[in-house]
């Protein structure tokens, strides 16, 4: 596939990737970028060029939030745990999705653009997270509790 | 609605919410407008993009009085410089470099294939030394060592690099490349100053300062139209020489969580080298691929997975590991396997998978539109003999 249409096909998903990570329409811009510079770099020897770049840009925007320390990776599993308050049954149809995302944790949000933006399998992103299959499914579970939060109380 | 089935809607909600930027692709510009490849004789495809330009654009040999320095000449060098230092007879260097995503990053290379880059912001380190590549991050106190994978391309890690990667796509026969100064100096180093502008106008001017002794690429610098400088990365110390060749080797401090990888191995050598009572599975269907086999070591453990995939999609997953979960699903008991094994649908991705333990190892398959008999059959080609 030419450079060109790797860009085209590719650098919207990667924008809308990049700025759920960043919530900063300028930062998500750098991010996109710098992944097609990496790939424009390294292109002979990438044989999945849009799983490649969903990496990269994920790489590049840690990197990015480290550095300006918007954002502090936090471990899901030390999160209040309100197992007290019951998970709504019912969530908002009409609710911003993108906004209920950006108010998330990261390692929550990571996980559901993952899971369901990118449509990537557990077993795929377990190691794209470097975690194991059980820690992952305890994080998506919460991530999909705390989502649903959200989406009541914004309901609400 | 419940959360699950809004959730699926994400990619069709996310699209139309997200708005791509207008001036997204112009950004991306010059890289969506790849050089026209026409090798020179030492047959690099910069090289090639070099001349192309030079060929539209005659004003591109820019010859300074006195100077009597060809711009194609000193970009094509750089490149080599800057993309394989070894074949450009750079020994080494090292030095400090400021750019606007990294911060300030100490960076020291040894020729051929030495590496090792540290952020001051961030402490994190990277290193290569042709066998091993490692990270080390001081903010969660744990590291990642590869071994036996290809390493990182050096020149992917070089600062610098990208920014003037971009220069040089960006060089088509819409620009003009021209060398402005010779007489400047960046960390007090003689410098050639490359400059590429877009002849309509519209895309902001790149400037590169190259090392008049080593070629490398010392600064880079993006200036829009009205003169605003909209990014710099630069050496702000640089000494060319070989660093100490002792820093090369990976180095965590006590303590630290250290994660191996290996992932460019069969996977039989990762079965074998694994240790894990497993073996791999023979009569699959013909159209499965076997992709992506790992083995991660942490903490004592080893994880050992890999992937079928028919056509790019993923129709089987296997995982081995000797860390037994704390939880696993809900599902239904199957115990027709030589030890209790239990079917399951994941409640995300639909996909029905089985899980058991032999011994101190636990075995997970999963993939899509597979029978409970499937999943026996397999579970049992996956059980050493």
């Amino acid at each position: 596939m030419r450079f060109e249409d790797v860009v085209e096909l590719h650098s919207p998903r990667l924008y809308r990737l990049a700025y759920l990570y960043l919530r900063d329409a300028q930062s998500a811009e750098d991010a996109v970028q710098e992944a097609f510079l990496r790939y424009f770099r390294e292109q002979a020897s990438v044989g999945n060029p849009g799983g490649w770049l969903n990496r990269v840009t994920r790489n590049v925007c840690l990197n990015l939030l480290r550095k300006q320390k918007k954002e502090q990776q936090v471990d899901p599993m030390e999160l209040p745990e309100e197992e007290s308050e019951p998970w709504p049954d019912q969530v908002a149809e009409a609710l911003c999705m993108s906004e209920m995302l950006v108010r998330l944790p990261l390692a929550y949000r990571e996980v559901l653009i993952w899971r369901y933006y990118l449509g990537v399998s557990d077993h795929e992103l377990a190691m794209q997270l470097d975690i194991s299959p059980s820690t992952l499914r305890t994080r998506l579970s919460r991530a999909r509790k705390a989502a649903a939060r959200l989406l009541k109380e914004e309901e609400a | 609605m419940s959360i699950d089935e809004r959730l699926r809607q994400m990619p069709e909600e996310i699209d139309r919410e997200i708005a791509v930027p207008a001036g997204l692709k112009q950004r991306l510009g010059g890289l969506s407008r790849p050089p026209q490849r026409r090798r020179l004789p030492w047959g690099s495809w910069l090289t090639g993009a070099v001349a192309a330009a030079a060929v539209v654009v005659a004003a591109a040999l820019t010859l300074l009085p006195g100077a009597r320095v060809n711009a194609q000449t000193v970009a094509g060098k750089a490149e080599q410089a800057v993309s394989d230092p070894a074949a450009a007879a750079i020994a080494g260097y090292f030095g400090t470099i400021t750019s606007p995503t990294r911060g300030e990053t100490q960076v020291s290379y040894l020729a051929p294939d030495k590496l090792l880059t540290r952020e001051k912001a961030t402490g994190r380190v990277h290193g290569l030394n042709g066998k091993t590549e490692w990270e080390y991050d001081p903010e969660t106190h744990s590291g990642t060592l590869k071994t036996d994978a290809p390493p990182t391309a050096i020149s992917q890690l070089l600062p610098g690099f990208a920014p003037f990667q971009q220069f040089l796509a960006a060089m088509t026969s819409h620009h003009e490349l021209s060398i402005v100064s010779s007489r400047e100096k960046v960390a007090g180093r003689r410098v050639y100053v490359l400059k590429l502008s877009d002849r309509e106008g519209v895309q902001p001017d790149l400037l590169a300062w190259v090392d008049q002794e080593s070629y490398l690429v010392l600064q880079t610098q993006s200036v829009a139209k009205d003169g605003t400088v909209l990014s710099t990365s630069g050496f702000t110390a640089f000494t060319l020489g070989k660093p100490d060749p002792g820093l090369f080797q990976p180095n965590f401090p006590p303590g630290t969580n250290v994660t191996t990888h290996q992932q460019d191995q069969t996977l039989a050598a990762l079965i074998q080298r694994s240790d894990l009572p497993v073996r791999e599975p023979q009569d699959l269907p013909a159209d499965w691929r076997l992709a992506e086999p790992g083995l991660v070591e942490f903490q004592g453990h080893k994880r050992l997975s890999w992937f079928y995939q028919v056509a790019g999609k993923t129709t089987l997953s296997v995982t081995v590991t000797d860390q037994l979960p704390e939880r696993v699903e809900q599902g239904t008991p199957v115990v027709r396997l030589p030890m209790k094994a239990t079917a399951y649908t994941n409640e995300i991705t639909g996909w029905s998978g089985l899980y058991w333990v032999f011994g101190e190892t636990f075995y997970r398959i999963e993939g899509p539109n597979l029978t409970t008999d499937q999943l026996l059959a397999i579970a049992g080609a996956l059980m050493p003999s």
